[in-house]
């Protein structure tokens, strides 16, 4: 049992830095490059990850890796989804603000307009649904104003500011 | 399952309510103009899904459907989900939603209605 624990760990240790390079490298690339066109999917990075450590790991010891290639690669899409959103409101002056927000355990995208009548809220619907069908963490979304989102805030247990309009970050 | 002409007769039912039982100058009726004009919306929109013979159980199955058909624009659909959405704040906030958002629900479930040929 000590044995196989050690061939594992040595295996482990041997791939993690090149593994570690290759991900670095490949991330940053994405990132700088084309992320806003091709984000890349789980399933890629997965492939991807048990190309460069088939060599020599045992099962138990991929499974781990995978796992934190599935965690590192939610992250990155999260990256590309802040930053479609940047992108979106830099260009939709009406928007406020926009928040990842928790309702019953579940990840809601909400947005938030100066006129919750207007015209422009359709169109940051569609946009939200677009988002929606590229980032299966968004469980689903709301277009509010501020007065709105005062009388949802009992249903809120967490709150994640992705932009505000005015502030530092919010151009591109 | 609800076939299309059930849905219908729900959509006519809420619609009946929202128009004739309440008033959009009473205060105390808004959270109930906004909530049964989108249940009136969501029968429309689920007679267009029952004439492709599809049900849905939940909202986020429904969403995922109406976006998928063909008989659903995309600005009915966002049009649906802004109705959803203030559907629910007048479910869940404490207070009252305001006057403009009971007006803009109505004005909403006319589009849909006008959209589908349902005004008279």
């Amino acid at each position: 049992m000590m044995t196989s624990y050690n061939k594992e760990q040595k295996y482990v240790e041997q791939n993690m830095p090149g593994f570690r390079n290759a991900f670095t490298s490949l991330r940053e690339n994405t990132i700088l490059l084309n992320i806003d066109e091709t984000p890349a999917s789980t399933q890629n990075f997965k492939e991807l990850t048990s190309k460069i450590i088939s060599a020599d790991l045992e099962n138990e010891s991929k499974n781990k890796l995978m796992d934190l290639i599935e965690v590192w690669s939610i992250d990155l899409r999260q990256i590309s989804c802040e930053k479609d959103i940047t992108a979106y409101c830099f260009n939709n002056q009406d928007i406020e603000s926009v928040y990842f927000v928790t309702i019953d355990n579940k990840k809601e995208l909400i947005i938030i307009v100066d006129d919750i009548c207007s015209e422009a809220v359709f169109d940051h619907n569609t946009f939200a649904f677009e988002l929606r069908a590229i980032n299966n963490e968004i469980y689903d979304f709301m277009v509010l104003d501020n007065n709105s989102l005062n009388g949802m805030m009992s249903l809120i247990s967490d709150m994640k500011e992705v932009y505000k309009r005015g502030f530092k970050g919010a151009e591109i | 399952m609800p076939k299309s002409d059930e849905h219908k007769m729900k959509y006519l039912e809420n619609k009946q309510i929202v128009e004739n039982v309440f008033d959009i100058h009473n205060k105390s009726h808004y959270n109930w103009i906004a909530t049964i004009s989108f249940y009136t919306v969501l029968h429309i929109v689920e007679m267009q899904l029952a004439y492709d013979n599809i049900h849905c159980g939940s909202h986020i199955t429904r969403e995922n459907m109406l976006k998928q058909s063909q008989r659903i624009s995309d600005k009915t659909l966002a049009k649906f989900k802004h109705m959803y959405s203030m559907s629910r704040l007048a479910r869940y906030e404490a207070k009252s939603i305001s006057p403009t958002i009971a007006c803009s629900m109505l004005k909403c479930m006319h589009d849909i209605e006008k959209e589908y040929n349902l005004l008279k």
